[in-house]
């Protein structure tokens, strides 16, 4: 499933947090892999709260995203940074589309996650990696701490920068 | 909580959690000054909104904004600050004392300048 969306509109979808930069830093580190906007980015959602499972494929627009912020961007953050940014944002937009849920709030230190999501206040951990050889073990060391930790349910969403690709899943 | 407060709390949340993701990418580009600047602002916002969920009789939130208040006193460069908040919260909700202890152990190892 094609799902046409815009790095600009995460500040509409998720209005409690500030997503400047975070737009950004995502058209810098695709543009980076060579690719070309709309960027394409295959996204697996699974057990989504209101959405259930579907793999999908975020056509994602840059319009709105001004060249000079894009360069001050990589000016300003590593890569290793940016590409931790960009999957705050494809987190973000996989979860609006996938059940129209909103990231609240920033998670308190100590949590070992990184988000907050809709009022049940699930938790939601991010990561980025530059290889996809890295996603699986992100993938499982991520789960299996906020297993320990989360009571109620969590989200985790880990992406990968080399095809691109991310996985997105809530674990109750 | 009246109708009035319960809007102000919102609003004051909202840019509480700016300010402190303001922070982290200050923190994430290098630029310490600027970290500090907003960590403290986020402080300082956490402190009026664990007030306001206290008045509310809401302990839980009000016992996160605390520790979320202490926790971005020494990520702002404020440890002492930070140490004589997270000793009054140990006192005053002992069950919470050994996750606090944790969070301490994670800030001492993550952030060790801000401790000096």
């Amino acid at each position: 499933m094609d799902i046409v969306t815009a790095l600009v509109d995460l500040a509409e979808m998720h209005p409690e947090l500030e997503w400047e930069e975070i737009a950004a830093a995502t058209v810098t580190v695709l543009e980076d892999r060579g690719l070309e906007a709309p960027f394409e980015f295959p996204l697996a959602l699974t057990d989504l709260p209101r959405f259930g499972s579907a793999e999908v494929r975020l056509c994602l627009n840059r319009e709105g995203i001004p060249a000079g912020r894009v360069a001050r961007l990589r000016r300003t953050y590593d890569l290793a940074r940016r590409i931790e940014l960009a999957a705050i944002a494809i987190a973000g937009l996989g979860l609006y589309h996938g059940g129209r849920h909103e990231i609240t709030d920033v998670a308190a230190r100590g949590s070992g996650a990184d988000y907050l999501v809709d009022d049940a206040t699930h938790f939601l951990e991010v990561a980025g990696r530059s290889r996809r050889s890295d996603l699986e073990a992100a993938w499982q060391q991520r789960q299996q701490r906020l297993a320990d930790r989360a009571a109620g349910g969590f989200y985790l969403c880990v992406v990968e920068l080399e095809t691109p690709s991310g996985r997105l899943a809530f674990f109750a | 909580m009246a109708e009035g407060s319960h809007r102000l709390n919102n609003l004051l949340a909202t840019v509480k959690s700016r300010e402190v993701q303001r922070a982290m990418l200050a923190e994430m580009r290098g630029d310490r000054p600027e970290a500090a600047l907003h960590f403290l602002a986020a402080a300082h916002l956490e402190l009026v909104l664990a007030s306001d969920y206290e008045h509310a009789g809401d302990t839980e939130l009000a016992l996160r904004s605390h520790i979320s208040a202490a926790s971005c006193f020494w990520r702002g460069g404020r440890p002492e600050q930070a140490q004589a908040l997270f000793q009054t919260l140990m006192q005053t909700q002992p069950a919470e004392a050994a996750q606090i202890r944790k969070l301490l152990e994670e800030l001492s190892r993550d952030h060790p300048a801000q401790a000096s």
